[in-house]
């Protein structure tokens, strides 16, 4: 049931055009990533011709450095607005009654929904990664595999909370705009309760700064296994009291 | 403009994968009739689809076109 409700998911995102949006997206901004990283002192530089400017020589994590700052403002926003309407839009335009009309369990739907996008998103991901990877080691031979990876696969758990966070807001909410309006309240109050020393070694929103210092130093689990547990744990309240809300809400 | 010269190679795909992003938007765009189309006129997406680069294609598959159960484009 679950593969046969993915497969029509997949139809739907070649047909909608969403499955280029994240095709394209994805793919430009890691192949941009090192190329702006080693260029653009160079650029800067030639801008200026009259004030000498001194900047410091690129290095390989100037590659990364800059895929994780793109992965985490233009793709975040790309992905969010690309799922968001998941749920909402199928409710808003009658698709979900139907649905629950044929018998098909409302919780296996919206997981399958999830497991989809999650699937979606991480092949994505990959091909972006070793993209990203690829040019970086053209541009910079010293890049280090290890220390790229590992931060990427950070973002893969954060892209993971993000995942459950809009399918969520999207089982809660009755159109696009609502499922927005509960989405952002949520991030922007995860983001605030960040500041609070004993709740930010808990807290989804320091996995991107965690990704940075990875790339910057060395890999240090210790202070990262808090995040990464309580994010998973977060993500997975997340989805099943989406997917319990929903089942039990009248469309 | 010497700098785009010089490291033409490397900025090349970049351009590519824009460019094909944008084509694949517009013919969908002129694929499309204008009750599934969205918000503004098709002129004004064409206009989009073009000038906000690699996001013109992104705003216009979002937020461009009308999503209905009979959906079959």
């Amino acid at each position: 049931m679950v593969t046969k409700l993915m497969k029509k998911e997949w139809n739907e995102y070649l047909k909608t055009g969403k499955f280029y949006i994240l095709l394209f997206v994805f793919i430009f901004f890691a192949i941009l990533s090192p190329i702006t990283a080693k260029f653009m002192p160079e650029f800067i530089k030639s801008l200026s011709q009259e004030i000498t400017i001194t900047v410091p020589p690129p290095t390989w994590r100037d590659s990364f450095v800059q895929f994780s700052k793109n992965l985490n403002q233009i793709v975040f926003i790309v992905i969010v607005l690309v799922f968001l309407g998941s749920v909402a839009e199928e409710k808003n335009h009658g698709t979900a009654s139907l649905v629950a009309a044929k018998g098909i369990d409302r919780r296996k739907w919206v997981f399958s929904k999830f497991l989809f996008q999650i699937l979606f998103s991480l092949a994505m991901l990959t091909i972006a990664f070793f993209l990203c990877f690829y040019y970086a080691k053209l541009l910079f031979p010293e890049t280090q595999f290890y220390l790229a990876f590992s931060s990427t696969v950070l973002f893969a758990v954060y892209l993971f909370f993000i995942l459950t966070l809009t399918i969520f807001s999207s089982s809660i909410g009755n159109s696009m705009l609502q499922s927005a309006g509960i989405f952002f309240a949520i991030f922007i109050i995860l983001n605030i309760l960040n500041i609070i020393p004993q709740v930010n070694p808990y807290n989804p929103m320091t996995l991107p700064s965690i990704e940075n210092q990875w790339i910057a130093s060395k890999v240090a689990w210790g202070n990262t296994i808090k995040p990464i547990i309580s994010t998973v744990l977060l993500s997975l309240i997340l989805i099943f009291s989406g997917a319990a809300y929903f089942h039990k809400q009248e469309l | 403009m010497e700098f785009i010269v010089k490291y033409w190679a490397y900025l090349l795909p970049v351009l590519i994968i824009q460019v094909v992003f944008q084509i694949i938007a517009l013919v969908d765009l002129a694929r499309r009739p204008r009750e599934e189309i969205r918000g503004l006129s098709k002129p004004l997406w064409v206009v989009i689809i073009i000038i906000f680069e690699i996001l013109g294609p992104v705003i216009y598959f979002i937020f461009g076109k009308k999503y209905d159960a009979g959906d079959k484009n």
